[in-house]
């Protein structure tokens, strides 16, 4: 008998991402909350639009990193899920949504956990910032993308068809680790100024 | 019955001294139509919010607001939600999800409805409106005028009966606003819903209302129908925001029946001083028709002259196409025109019409496929319709620095008769010119503050001043008075007038003739991709029976060349000597 | 453009059926279940996808999916039909070549299954189906949705009034100048627009979800087939009259008569909204033809 762990993975991480929605639902968002997650949502996914051209290099997580650091972890990862949703109402949805999903989701969520609230507009946390934006493209989205194509392409788990598909993939992987950073410097201070300015505004 | 009584409302807001609103009480009556008019800043939007439970401001608030006899606060959130609907200014950003039909079905989910209830009333809703051609389409591709009806419906679908329209016409075309206050009269007399609207551009609707409110520094000044207010506030300065006719009669100061309020009644005053005048009507036609020709041959002697010298112009396009794509059509077609040094050029033409198109063309950012666009001088500053796409920082003056021209780099403009020989940036420099140029447009008080924490007006001269610092040689504005009020329109016309004679060659692109009509050197039509006339305001204009000023339908056909108010009163006063 | 009959099915019923068969192909991997499901996607994407299907069918899916053909034997070493050795020692396999290839035909399966599902399921319909379960996320996406024209076009012309202003700056800074802009207006205008859902109502009650899609008779009775065949399928596979396996030898396997007739009824629902389309088309013919 042929144990298919394809199905099973993407049931677990459609369910692993339910308690997150479901948290959303059941306090039922203000209006400003659900309007600035769509704003954020909407500058993600059309940073990932702009840069279709060249391949993994996307600002995409960063902008979801930045969304974390200003509203955190739980902001974080709806931005993250949600745009990697609607960004493929423009480039097709697939089996690697929930994947992307999943993925974009946990880098988010993880960077609230490390900055929301200790953040500071300065040079040190900037620096930061930046060096978790290259590890959570390398060690986070990376190797969840890269579970995604092991299983679709052999369907069943064997640690050295995972080892050779994480190496392969590393040198991608590299890439949209430093066009994160590179995004994250470039704009992570004035966003998260921006951001707070809308806090303040706001009344969070 | 009253709907609305509003009782010794005042509010200030945090911060600030002064009171935005002060002792103000007003009631409204189940299905009137209310116009609450004022200066930009008088507080007519507080006010109305403050009706709107939800989106009062923040501020100290002291005074009642009853709805249907009762304290309005006291009122369950789900009726206050449904019973008074809100439509504000902006068509863009009151459009909450992607598609029309969920957008009509937007409040009614809020309000908890189950599925058939919604179908239904969203279905009258479309028909009553004349929606059911669109409402399968996506928000994003209607119209303006569209999307504002769309905003109007939407609201209306929770079956108000108090509807608060907060300048709700102001960014639209002059055919698109008709159309949407049509709407409004409709639901007023077919549904006797009670509006209490806000507007400045008051020619087309000032009349419509049954009370006028006059609003100033946080007061009512006026308050009855349109004529008994044009009748209070004769004295007041905000009388010059009143339909043209109205003008005309104060400054006349020839008592007629009643005040005019709109143009037809305006044309029956103004008949009736010529008719008590001692001269013959005829006599008077015969003078008109000599004035007409008059200017006209000036205007043929002026350009003689200056089309004999080149010097003098600052742009110059010949027989320009432009198209986006290879298979779209011509946006610009066999377009030729010559724009003038200290010269004030209003480019008029309907929505949609390229205009923008146009301007792009002439910074060069978009190049023609045929013909040529010759520039004499470094540069062409484009200040865009919404002054916010010019702001990036987090204040005005950061982000006036920017636009400082960087000295001693390569590529760099060079500024005047400054020295350059510097590399060096000197900070001082870059400061005293950004301080220069915030005081002439009098924004030196917001330099420290959020570009979007400005007023309208201010945003829009803090990125006018965003343009002038790059010392552009030619200044072209796309639709600058659009949404604006009378008083603003001086002030831009006098700023820019300055400009022209300080040699600069203006060009603005605008659909308002009266203001055209009032600043304008040199007039263009621009229709179907080209100027289809040209020539002072008075040339262009006075041949026109649809497409001009008010004061021209008003009197143009008993002195001819009359365009603004001005020019009516000054003949009509050489009849009555 | 005008809706074929499978796009106007139910949502409900729609994603009914996408859901059964992206598990039943991907479950056991059972070949024939593959085979057969590969064949009515062609079929389906080419009615509902026509010549744009064929260019991403041949460019993208087919060599995406020998890839895995190719992928498969050198690294799964399993099986007893030993047809060669690679030249670090270690065998190649029949059986590995089987299952690469039906692991390829299943890619290409399930790819195409989402070329119809992303014209099918329009956001509109995915939205209902979120709408119902959260219809918070629900908006979000809604709006989300609405924004990304709007944002686009903000861009467009923030593009043009930075060249203007900031002109000569280079492309890279332009571009940052252009982003920084944007963000800032989208971030400023939010306010105003979470005025207006206010204004209408928002937060005051527990909020429905509203939809324009009816089901109807047809729909229920899609529904019912589908679900009763996916289960019908699905226990024959889990527990015993169809039956397949790769390693070490391959094997298909059960009792014929009711093999085929699971075969046959998967074959009938994956062919559903084929049938429904080519139906419709067929009746407009005659329709037409007497007239």
């Amino acid at each position: 008998m042929q144990k298919n762990y394809y199905l099973i993975s993407i049931l677990i991480v459609i369910f692993s991402m339910i308690p997150f929605f479901m948290m959303f639902e059941r306090k039922r968002p203000h209006a400003r909350e659900v309007m600035m997650l769509a704003v954020l949502v909407t500058t993600a996914v059309l940073s990932r639009a702009v840069f279709f051209m060249i391949p993994f290099f996307k600002p995409m997580l960063a902008v979801v990193i930045i969304s974390a650091v200003g509203l955190g972890g739980r902001c974080g990862m709806l931005v993250g899920t949600l745009s990697a949703f609607v960004s493929n109402f423009m480039f097709g949805q697939g089996p690697w949504t929930v994947w992307q999903m999943i993925a974009t989701g946990l880098c988010g969520l993880a960077a609230g956990i490390l900055f929301s609230g200790r953040y500071r507009d300065n040079l040190f946390y900037t620096v930061c910032v930046c060096v978790y934006g290259f590890f959570a493209a390398v060690f986070i989205y990376g190797p969840i993308m890269d579970t995604y194509s092991a299983l679709l392409y052999t369907g069943h788990m064997t640690g050295k068809q995972f080892l050779a598909i994480y190496l392969a993939g590393l040198p991608v992987n590299i890439i949209h680790g430093f066009s994160t950073c590179l995004f994250l410097a470039l704009f992570c201070r004035n966003m998260e100024r921006k951001l707070r300015r809308i806090k303040i505004k706001y009344n969070f | 019955m009253e709907v609305i009584k509003i009782e010794n409302l005042s509010f200030a807001y945090p911060g600030c001294g002064r009171r935005t609103l002060d002792n103000i009480s007003l009631s409204v009556d189940e299905g009137e139509f209310v116009l609450i008019c004022g200066k930009s800043g008088c507080g007519k939007t507080t006010l109305a919010r403050q009706i709107k439970p939800v989106l009062r401001p923040k501020g100290t608030l002291s005074g009642q607001v009853y709805y249907r006899g009762k304290i309005l606060d006291g009122f369950p959130e789900y009726e206050k939600a449904a019973g008074i609907g809100y439509v504000m200014q902006d068509a863009d950003t009151q459009i909450v999800t992607d598609k029309v039909w969920h957008e009509l079905a937007f409040g009614l989910e809020n309000l908890g409805f189950d599925d058939r209830t919604i179908r239904r009333r969203v279905a009258e809703i479309a028909n009553y409106f004349g929606i059911n051609d669109w409402f399968e389409r996506k928000t994003f591709e209607l119209s303006g005028g569209q999307k504002q009806i769309l905003n109007l419906a939407s609201v209306m679908v929770m079956n108000p009966d108090v509807l608060i329209l907060d300048e709700p016409v102001s960014q639209l075309c002059e055919v698109a606003a008709n159309e949407f206050l049509y709407l409004i009269k409709k639901i007023n007399e077919e549904l006797s819903t009670t509006i209490i609207m806000i507007e400045h551009r008051l020619e087309n609707i000032y009349h419509m209302a049954e009370r006028v409110v006059v609003m100033e520094d946080g007061r009512i000044i006026a308050c009855g129908s349109g004529r008994e207010v044009a009748g209070q506030i004769m004295e007041n300065e905000y009388y010059e925001a009143l339909p043209a006719a109205a003008k005309i009669y104060r400054e006349l100061g020839i008592k007629g029946d009643c005040i005019p309020l709109n143009v037809k009644e305006g044309r029956k005053y103004i008949g009736n001083i010529i008719k008590s005048s001692k001269r013959k009507i005829a006599d008077n036609l015969n003078a008109g028709a000599q004035k007409k020709v008059k200017p006209q041959k000036n205007i043929l002697n002026k350009k003689s002259f200056f089309g004999a010298s080149n010097d003098f112009s600052a742009l110059k396009l010949s027989e320009v196409y432009f198209r986006y794509e290879k298979n779209s059509k011509d946006i610009i077609y066999n377009l030729s025109m010559e724009i003038k040094k200290g010269s004030f050029n209003v480019i008029l033409g309907g929505n949609g019409s390229g205009k923008t198109t146009l301007l792009s063309v002439i910074a060069g950012i978009y190049k023609p496929y045929r013909g040529k666009v010759k520039l004499f001088g470094n540069s062409v500053g484009i200040l865009a319709q919404n002054p916010e796409t010019m702001f990036i920082k987090d204040t005005v003056y950061q982000d006036l620095r920017m636009a400082v021209p960087r000295r001693g780099f390569s590529g760099a403009v060079v500024c005047g008769d400054e020295d350059v020989k510097s590399t060096v940036l000197d900070t001082a420099d870059y400061d005293s010119e950004v301080r220069a140029v915030a005081r002439r447009l009098d924004i030196e008080n917001c330099l420290d503050m959020h570009p979007y924490d400005l007023s309208g007006g201010e945003k829009q001269r803090a990125a006018l001043a965003k343009v002038l610092l790059t010392k552009p040689d030619i200044l072209a504005l796309d639709e600058p008075t659009k949404g604006f009020d009378f008083f603003h329109k001086k002030e831009l016309g006098a700023i820019l007038k300055e400009l022209a004679c300080g040699g600069a060659a203006v060009i603005v692109v605008s659909h308002d003739i009266e203001f055209a009509a009032e600043y304008a050197d040199e007039c263009m039509m621009y229709f179907g991709g080209s100027v289809v006339c040209s020539g002072t305001p008075c040339e262009v204009f006075s041949g026109n029976r649809f497409y001009t000023t008010a004061a021209d339908r008003m009197a143009g056909d008993y002195f001819g060349g009359v365009l603004t108010q001005e020019d009516v009163v000054r003949e009509c006063r050489k009849i009555i000597i | 453009m005008k809706e074929n009959q499978f796009e106007r099915w139910h949502p409900f019923t729609q994603f009914l059926y996408y859901a059964a068969l992206i598990t039943l192909v991907t479950v056991r991997m059972n070949p024939v279940i593959i085979a057969v499901t590969f064949v009515s996607m062609i079929v389906l994407g080419a009615l509902v996808g026509k010549r744009e299907f064929a260019k991403i069918f041949f460019l993208m899916y087919l060599p995406s999916s020998l890839l895995a053909v190719i992928i498969n034997p050198l690294f799964s070493h399993e099986g007893v039909t030993i047809l060669e050795y690679f030249p670090n020692g270690n065998p190649f396999t029949l059986e590995s070549v089987i299952y690469g290839a039906a692991c390829g035909v299943m890619i290409c399966s399930v790819c195409s299954i989402f070329f119809s599902f992303n014209i099918v399921m329009t956001s509109d319909r995915i939205m209902y189906l979120t709408g119902r379960v959260m219809p918070a996320i629900a908006l979000t996406i809604s709006m989300s949705l609405r924004f990304i024209p709007e944002f686009k076009r903000h861009v467009r012309r923030v593009n043009r009034s930075c060249m203007c202003v900031n002109g000569n700056r280079g492309k890279i800074r332009n571009g940052i100048a252009v982003f920084e802009s944007v963000v800032m207006w989208s971030f400023e205008k939010s306010i105003e627009r979470s005025d207006s859902m206010r204004a209408r109502g928002y937060g005051v009650r527990r909020r429905t979800s509203y939809s324009k899609y009816i089901f109807t008779k047809r729909d229920a009775a899609y529904a019912l087939l589908i679900v009763s065949i996916f289960i019908y399928v699905l226990l024959n596979m889990l527990f015993g009259s169809i039956y397949s396996q790769y390693y070490p030898y391959f094997k298909l396997g059960g009792n014929v008569r009711p093999a085929m007739i699971t075969y046959v009824s998967y074959a009938f629902l994956t062919a559903l909204p084929a049938i429904d389309i080519i139906k419709e088309s067929i009746r407009w013919k005659l329709l037409k033809s007497k007239i």
